[in-house]
């Protein structure tokens, strides 16, 4: 197998070397990638320019395979110019530095696309130019903590096997001075995070889990450096910098991050960059920022319209999928507005710029407030540890209480360690590994959580809201359907061939459908744009369409895309063309009712699948004909009721539904296609399992709850040592580090266990 | 040596040797320790935890000879 790849790799690779003159040729426009030309947007790509060097990094959504790495890591070979190019696989993305002098940016993308690598260039990038760059800062403090941890449990263990005595001179001051020196940088640097986000919260008076960690942690440093400075005794230090090494595992586990998908995008993402514009009757292809309201622009065949723009020249059938989530093209007049996002399914056109691209329709529904409005920052504690709080604070009360009266100066060491033995750790250390093991076992199944709280809310949704097209339908798959007069053989065979001859996706699917074999010689093939398509098989004319085609009446409210055809001079019947549902949808529907859920259904397509519908969802929770902001609106209106929303779409129609929504996933049914802005994006393939996913987030507070109470077995425990001013520091350094690792191996087998029973 | 016949004066000598033996234990292995953080902070540093996928693909990739490769 590798040497296969290899070898087709190398046969490539020779392929392209002997073309030297590599040109852009083929699946796209020689002038597409004109605006790379522009010196701005050099500036704005590249992380760094001189005078013979250039430094870009370029998204590739299509690597998919090692030989991907091969080919692109070798680009010097095939483009002298190059002088270095380097793959990050997970991210798919690619850095390159070359040599302006020899070869210009917009050769550079010409060649990855020729080779089947188009970067992937946004408006996105323009506007931030910035750099992700990988946190490593976590995993310094994880490695400080770690040596400092280990160091310090090896200096304090002296101290507990000998009992606390030491007769050599010198040895015990020395051992708690150094504990005492390792234990600064634990403090400072490793735990610095915690009480960053400590501090945040209470400037937010949101009271995070970090508050009550911060105060353990203060108080345990704060005794411990009292004891050691006063000589009174060696502190806690080494439970103390225990805990906040585990907790720095804990996050490092949670933070599972996938590269190469993002969450965030908005509109921008979607734009096309370059645009051509019509100056003194030539043809320039700009960036689109630099559209301004009465340029004209042309647009041709399957390009996406940047802006909203009058119709000056050309006729125009446009695609709002993108928008309405609408699957039919609309044909639209001379004069008539067009709105930024449709996609030109005819001919050339030539447009009239009337607003700018930040200000067309499309933008502004993303302007609107909740586009902008955050998510409500989520506590992400257990509910019981609220009690546990309180709990806590009055075993804390009430010990001083009888200290007060048995020994005054006893009650702020018990106190003190009442609550460095009790700090919420654990809890922490429960929630985090949980969650962390989930998220894993979601991304081996194809539905990856933007973070940890999502499966928090996840498992709190009550009603759940679909997307018709593209995400209860497989838009790969198509159901057809013939009604008419019977076809015979041959006819069925000519009407085959004359499809194969279009390249349109309702020919393509009819070609598939009937698949008589081979096909015969078509003559005097004429395709109208829109409309549909003709020709002569030997002596027989024959033609397919839309009913508008062949009969001058306005075309019918149909159930699903028609198409009608022709022998000879007859019409013998339709094809009708829907989107299958994606297998086993009606029992995903069953499993959901099943537990309980209220299902909905948005769908911007109009009413024709009603009846198909209703076998799934209540007729009244149904809805046709959702724009955007209907769909936003209906979300809301859910909302207001009191429900917990689970939004599942895809496509920038439903984006703003998707974020107001609890939860928002988005379908993608190829991994290299775009999501809009979501909690969780869901492998097309995987959304009949959803079912099972949220059953498993729920189960998921299950693991927590058995964990939690194990972690309480633990405090029960140190407290009672504690409220008779008994902890000594190697019962602390005993139960720290054991409750730690029996939360941490309880949660991950629990959590795996659950997870193949559900045959994760 | 005359000296170490005077059993005082070699009770303390052993004393501070080990005692002394002790300190320098402690010391050699902080530095070791100490060397292995900043070996492995020097890593991060590298950028060596940055892609943990690439490399292992890489490596298998045979190197062409860069001079002619029409001559293969």
């Amino acid at each position: 197998m590798y040497l296969l790849l290899n070898e087709n790799n190398l046969c490539n690779y020779y392929d392209l070397d002997k073309n030297p003159g590599i040109k852009a040729k083929g699946k796209f426009k020689s002038s597409r990638f004109a605006y790379l030309d522009d010196e701005g947007v050099l500036k704005k790509l590249a992380h760094f320019i001189d005078a013979t060097h250039v430094n870009i990094t370029f998204s590739l959504p299509q690597m998919h395979c090692a030989s991907c790495v091969f080919l692109l890591e070798n680009l010097h070979k095939i483009s002298p110019g190059i002088v270095r190019s380097q793959v990050h696989f997970q991210k798919k993305e690619v850095f390159i530095s070359y040599d302006p002098q020899m070869i210009t940016l917009r050769k550079v993308v010409e060649l990855l696309a020729f080779i089947g690598y188009e970067p992937y260039i946004s408006l996105d990038d323009m506007k931030e130019g910035t750099v992700k760059k990988f946190d490593r800062k976590q995993i310094f403090a994880l490695g400080v903590a770690g040596f400092c941890f280990s160091n310090i449990m090896m200096l304090s263990f002296p101290q507990y096997f000998s009992g606390g005595i030491i007769d050599e001179a010198g040895l015990k001051e020395t051992f708690i001075w150094i504990i005492f020196g390792l234990s600064l940088p634990v403090l400072f640097y490793a735990a610095s995070g915690i009480f960053e986000s400590a501090y945040k919260g209470l400037r937010q008076k949101n009271l995070n889990v970090d508050i009550p960690i911060a105060l353990a942690i203060v108080i345990t440093f704060a005794r411990s450096y009292y004891e050691i400075i006063s000589g009174t005794g060696s502190g806690y230090l080494d439970s103390g910098s225990g805990i906040i090494f585990f907790m720095l595992i804990g996050r490092w586990f949670q933070h599972k991050s996938y590269d190469a998908l993002s969450f965030d995008r908005d509109y921008l993402s979607y734009f096309p960059l370059g645009v051509t514009i019509l100056k003194n009757e030539k043809e320039e292809m700009i960036p689109v920022t630099k559209l301004r309201v009465n340029d004209r622009i042309v647009i041709r065949h399957d390009e996406m319209i940047p802006a909203d723009a009058n119709i000056i020249h050309g006729e125009a059938l446009i695609d709002y999928s993108f928008v309405t989530g609408e699957n039919n093209p609309v044909p639209k007049q001379k004069g008539e507005i067009l709105f930024a996002g449709g996609k030109q399914k005819s001919g050339r056109l030539i447009l009239e710029v009337c607003k700018e691209p930040s200000q067309s329709y499309i933008t502004q529904l993303w302007n609107k407030e909740t586009f902008s409005e955050k998510k409500k920052f989520d506590s992400f504690i257990h509910p019981w540890s609220k009690y546990f709080t309180i709990v806590l604070l009055s075993i804390a009360l009430i010990s001083s209480v009888y200290w007060y009266f048995a020994d005054t100066a006893r009650i702020i060491p018990v106190v003190s360690s009442i609550l460095i033995v009790a700090c919420p750790c654990s809890l922490l250390l429960t929630t985090t590994f949980t969650f962390g093991n989930m998220l894993r076992i979601f991304g081996r199944n194809k539905l990856y959580l933007k973070n940890a709280i999502v499966i928090e809310t996840m498992s709190a949704a009550n009603t759940i809201v679909f997307d018709k097209t593209g995400t209860i339908t497989n838009a790969r798959e198509s159901v057809i359907h013939y009604t008419g007069e019977c076809l015979t053989d041959p006819e069925r065979k000519m009407i085959s061939s004359l499809s194969a001859q279009s390249s349109h996706v309702l020919s393509r699917q009819l070609v598939k459908y009937l698949s008589s074999g081979d096909h015969i010689a078509i003559e005097n093939f004429k395709e109208y744009n829109g409309k549909g398509i003709s020709g002569m098989a030997g002596s027989l004319s024959i033609a397919l369409g839309s009913h508008a085609f062949f009969e001058d009446k306005k075309q019918e409210r149909s159930a699903a895309s028609r198409v009608y055809a022709r022998v000879g001079d007859q019409v013998k019947g339709f094809f009708e063309i829907r989107n299958a549902y994606r297998d086993h949808f009606a029992l995903l529907v069953e499993s959901l009712k099943g537990s309980g859920y209220e299902l909905h259904l948005l769908s911007g397509d109009n009413d024709a699948e009603r009846k198909t519908l209703e076998q799934y969802f209540e007729p009244e929770n149904i809805c046709f004909n959702a724009d955007p902001a209907d769909k936003l609106s209906y979300i809301k209106n859910l909302q207001a009721q009191g429900k917990k929303v689970m939004m599942v779409g895809d496509g920038l129609n439903d984006a703003g539904a998707l974020l107001q929504s609890d939860v928002g996933i988005a379908v993608n049914d190829h991994t290299s296609a775009f999501t809009p802005a979501c909690d969780a994006i869901i492998d097309g393939a995987a959304v009949t399992r959803l079912a099972d996913f949220i059953a498993f987030a729920r189960s998921g507070q299950f693991i927590i709850t058995i964990s939690f109470m194990v972690s309480i077995l633990y405090n029960i425990v140190g407290i009672s040592f504690a409220v008779q001013g008994l902890l000594s520091p190697i019962i602390a350094a005993i139960l720290m580090p054991a409750s730690s690792i029996t939360i941490i191996s309880l949660s991950t087998i629990m959590a795996g266990m659950i997870a193949r029973k559900k045959s994760f | 040596m005359q000296s170490f016949n005077n059993s005082a004066i070699a009770d303390t000598f052993d004393e501070i040797f080990k005692m002394s033996v002790l300190f320098l234990l402690i010391g050699i292995s902080i530095i070791v320790a100490g060397s292995f953080l900043t070996a492995f902070l020097w890593s991060v540093k590298n950028g060596q935890y940055d892609d943990d996928y690439t490399p292992s693909v890489r490596i298998l990739f045979e190197e062409t000879p860069k001079t002619n490769p029409d001559n293969i």
